[in-house]
């Protein structure tokens, strides 16, 4: 709130995303490629394999470029983007952890040094000094590793931190050694699949069989300290977070169980094609092998990222950058008037603070997909609810009177003509769509926050009845704004699914 | 109740003297790229592309390249911890330009690395694509300009932001930046010739070339910083009264030093002078930024709760960070020394 807001007309999460993920794979293949690299060369140097230095040497230009260009820049670009995206939590971030990312800025000097020289010492250095720089080069990576893993464990769960506001209370926190646990298997995964896609473009050869069989190797490591680590680490989730999710956020959570068969894929894929196959090894294979294994890789950050909503810092400071401990009083103060910048348009600056963390309105989880057909009382009933939402939507830090405001903004950015006239559907197809955008935000037929059980035995008339007094039923329950036909179809819908017609 | 996070967690003169010290360093890494690259862009030298000294200078633009960027890390960290809430509105306001140096700098990088790796480009090729890194480097030092002047402006962010919220303005007072700006451009171009002298040492016409450079950048940033401190206005009177005055002096005076030692040929005294003015020019910016801001930011005000442990896992790391790069450097530049014999055999 002490901060202007980039009201830029891309989702903020696909903004995130775009920098995030590229960085993440990067910076995980640098610290296993680090490893990969001089434990190969150790391996090759013992048996005296020119072969495989000259494969290790393509392999390090590869590395280098990659991970000094697109590594080293993507980093610096979340700290950019960051900043731009949410400046409150990396205002609360830098400010307990500044000491930590120094100290992770002093091993990222180290690595970058290590890796130029690693790579342009091929030629020039002797092999002991060569393998001493790759050894420094992999401690620094996998040390920086372990300093930012502390830093987004953090933000999952902080801990004793909620209490103490101690640097090491949220820095050790009970997911820190699983995940780093995790991260090292993924770094080793990767650097096996990235040295299989630089083996693929060998010619064949007995030599190229023996490298894809090792780089083969080195995957399934990867996937072995990985996949318990994977299990390890949401074992120790607090059951609340956890319960909130499969509740309110049942598609990652549904995600988390099929990840499981990813994994037995890209292993089968990796023994096939990698042992079996290791002669006849090619480009579109190894792409292949590789895209399961970021697959798996994303899995885990997106379950991650997910199921910590609605929380940035969970329990601390909500995705929209207002702190928990405020909401009380800007409930009762107003939200606009502790905003340090305004546009001048009150409604854009609340769905800003509010919404747009998470929100656009016609793009990236988009108002119009959710309140096409409605009007303001309408939208305006969902706010106050927001709190029983799927998706784990934060409480409105506001005014009833912002409520308004703000309702009456998305209101006039969305489609609110009726329902029937939006989707031009009728009968049951529009007591289902209706059911949809005016219900199931909150209550899942046969799942999260059913409700249809206690309309059993109503009929047509009692539930049309029911709908009209809706807004009556609670402050957080919204009125039925929508037109006779469609309140119709609703009732319709709803006698149906009570006798279990709609499941 | 959660933990505030309003909190400075060191002393303010540590975190502005580390905020000093790494900004220092990452000028003169940044020097060496872009002022270097339009020096050597600009030459006028025989088979230049060809000499084996402009050769050896390009090989190593994507290692300052990649040291500008790592070293520019720290500084932006450090600054955050005081002036957080002017960098990132600046920065928001002007969300695009921010987010465009990222764009800049990969395609910089991507031309160095280039023009380093392939052996055998056409140096009308060669000119063209460094033309292109170099201008990529022009926008990306312009877009650091005009935002962290505006951070200094609060209310220029305030109506910059009412005018258009959408991250597309550009500091619209273009007097707080330009002379900033080109005093920081004239700067990097006198560093950019320290380093083509040092690169150029054995060969007599670029070393010619690299001196004539070094006059005219330093005279150049010279002028530049007096017309900044011109348009500072009423600010001016008390930036005088400041140690200000003190640093100028000090910059200016080791500035000529160097100067003459680089004429002399003693250029690790001459570089050693030329850094300890960097680091006095970027004392007195530091100063600048603290009074423009006198009354809107008040360090002493925030709550100081010491990392004290923290604080000394970094210092130890720092240090053994420092050894680590000197080991490795001391192992690459010793043993590139030896015979292409000696260093086969060792393989």
């Amino acid at each position: 709130m002490n901060y202007p807001f980039w009201d830029v007309g891309i989702g903020y999460g696909v903004l995130m995303a775009t920098i995030a993920i590229v960085h993440v794979f990067i910076s995980h293949f640098a610290i296993g490629g680090g490893l990969f690299l001089v434990v190969t060369e150790i391996r090759a140097r013992r048996r005296g394999e020119p072969g495989w230095l000259d494969y290790l040497e393509r392999l390090s230009r590869f590395f280098a470029l990659t991970t000094l260009v697109l590594g080293a820049l993507t980093g610096v670009g979340i700290w950019f983007i960051i900043g731009l995206l949410n400046p409150e939590a990396t205002e609360l971030l830098i400010h307990n952890f500044v000491w930590g990312w120094a100290t992770e800025w002093t091993f990222f000097v180290v690595e970058i040094t290590a890796a130029i020289v690693y790579f342009y010492g091929w030629k020039r250095m002797s092999a002991k000094s060569h393998l001493a720089v790759g050894w420094l080069y992999f401690a620094a990576a996998w040390l920086s590793l372990a300093v930012i893993n502390g830093i987004l464990t953090f933000m999952l769960t902080p801990g004793r931190w909620i209490t103490t506001g101690s640097f090491w209370d949220g820095f050790f926190t009970r997911s820190y050694w699983p995940s780093l646990v995790l991260r090292t298997g993924i770094c080793i995964l990767l650097a096996g699949v990235y040295a299989l896609a630089v083996a693929s473009r060998r010619p064949r050869s007995d030599e190229k069989t023996a490298i894809v069989r090792y780089d083969t190797a080195w995957a399934l490591g990867g996937l072995v300290i990985s996949v318990p680590a994977f299990y390890w680490y949401f074992a120790t989730l607090p059951e609340t977070i956890l319960a909130t999710a499969r509740a309110k956020m049942p598609w990652p959570m549904e995600w988390h169980s099929a990840v499981l068969w990813l994994v037995a894929v890209l292993a089968l894929g990796l023994v096939l094609f990698g042992f079996a196959l290791g002669r006849r090894f090619t480009l579109p294979v190894a792409v292949a092998l590789m895209v399961l294994a970021f697959a798996w890789f994303g899995s885990f950050e997106f379950l991650r990222e997910s199921i910590r909503k609605p929380w940035i810092v969970t329990g601390a400071m909500y995705g929209n950058g207002i702190e928990a401990d405020r909401v009380p009083e800007l409930q009762k103060t107003g939200l606009l008037p502790a905003l340090a910048y305004r546009t001048g348009d009150d409604g854009r600056d609340l769905f800003n603070r509010a919404c747009r963390s998470c929100h656009t309105i016609a793009g990236y989880k988009a108002m119009r997909t959710y309140y096409d057909g409605t009007d303001a009382p309408y939208i305006a009933g969902t706010i106050r609810g927001s709190l029983h939402m799927r998706g784990n939507m934060p409480p409105f830090a506001g005014t009833p009177a912002e409520i308004d405001t703000l309702a009456a903004y998305i209101a006039a950015h969305v489609d609110t003509r009726p329902l029937a006239e939006v989707y031009g559907l009728s009968g049951p197809e529009l007591g289902r769509k209706s059911y949809e955008v005016r219900c199931a935000k909150c209550h899942v037929i046969g799942g999260y926050n059913d409700k249809t059980p206690a309309l059993a035995g109503m009929g047509l008339e009692d539930i049309e009845v029911l709908l009209d007094s809706a807004g009556d039923l609670s402050d957080e329950m919204p009125p039925f704004t929508g037109d006779t036909a469609e309140r119709d179809a609703l009732a319709g819908y709803l006698v149906s699914a009570t006798s279990g017609g709609a499941r | 109740m959660t933990p505030s996070y309003e909190f400075l967690s060191a002393p303010v003169w540590l975190i502005t003297g580390l905020h000093v010290l790494t900004l220092a360093l990452h000028f003169l890494a940044m020097g060496l790229v872009f002022g270097g690259l339009g020096l050597i862009l600009f030459a006028r030298l025989d088979d230049k592309w060809s000499r084996p000294a402009v050769r050896t200078f390009l090989r190593a633009l994507p290692s300052a390249m990649a040291a500008t960027i790592t070293l520019g890390v720290a500084p932006l960290l450090f600054v955050q911890l005081v002036y957080h809430r002017q960098v990132y509105a600046a920065a928001i306001v002007s969300g695009w330009y921010w987010i465009g140096i990222l764009a800049a700098v990969v395609i910089a990088y991507f031309v160095l690395y280039r023009v380093a790796l392939v052996p055998r480009l056409a140096p009308g090729r060669v000119a063209l694509w460094l033309g292109l890194a170099l201008a990529a480097l022009v926008y990306a030092s312009l877009a650091y300009a005009g935002i962290f002047a505006m951070a200094e402006a609060p209310k220029t962010i305030q109506s910059a932001y009412a005018a258009d919220p959408s991250g597309q303005s550009f500091n619209p007072d273009v007097g707080a930046w330009i002379f900033r700006w080109l005093h920081m451009v004239a700067g990097a171009f006198t560093l950019g010739a320290f380093a083509l002298g040092i690169f150029g040492r054995r060969d007599e016409k670029l070393f010619a070339y690299a001196k004539r450079a070094l006059v005219i950048a330093m005279t150049a940033a010279v002028l530049a910083g007096l017309i900044y401190l011109g348009s500072l206005g009423p600010l001016l009177a008390r930036f005088l009264q400041s140690p200000a005055l003190a640093f100028i002096a000090v910059t200016l005076v080791l500035s000529l030093a160097s100067l003459a030692l680089f004429f002399r040929g003693r250029l690790a005294a001459s570089g050693a002078l030329l850094f300890v003015s960097l680091l006095s020019m970027v004392s007195n910016r530091q100063l600048l930024r603290s009074i423009r801001l006198d009354g809107i930011v008040d360090s002493s005000a925030m709550p100081f709760k010491p990392q004290w442990s923290v604080l000394l896992l970094f210092a130890v790391c720092f240090v053994v960070a420092l050894g680590a790069v000197a080991y490795m450097l001391w192992l690459y530049f010793g043993e590139a020394g030896r015979t292409g014999e000696e260093a086969a055999e060792a393989r």
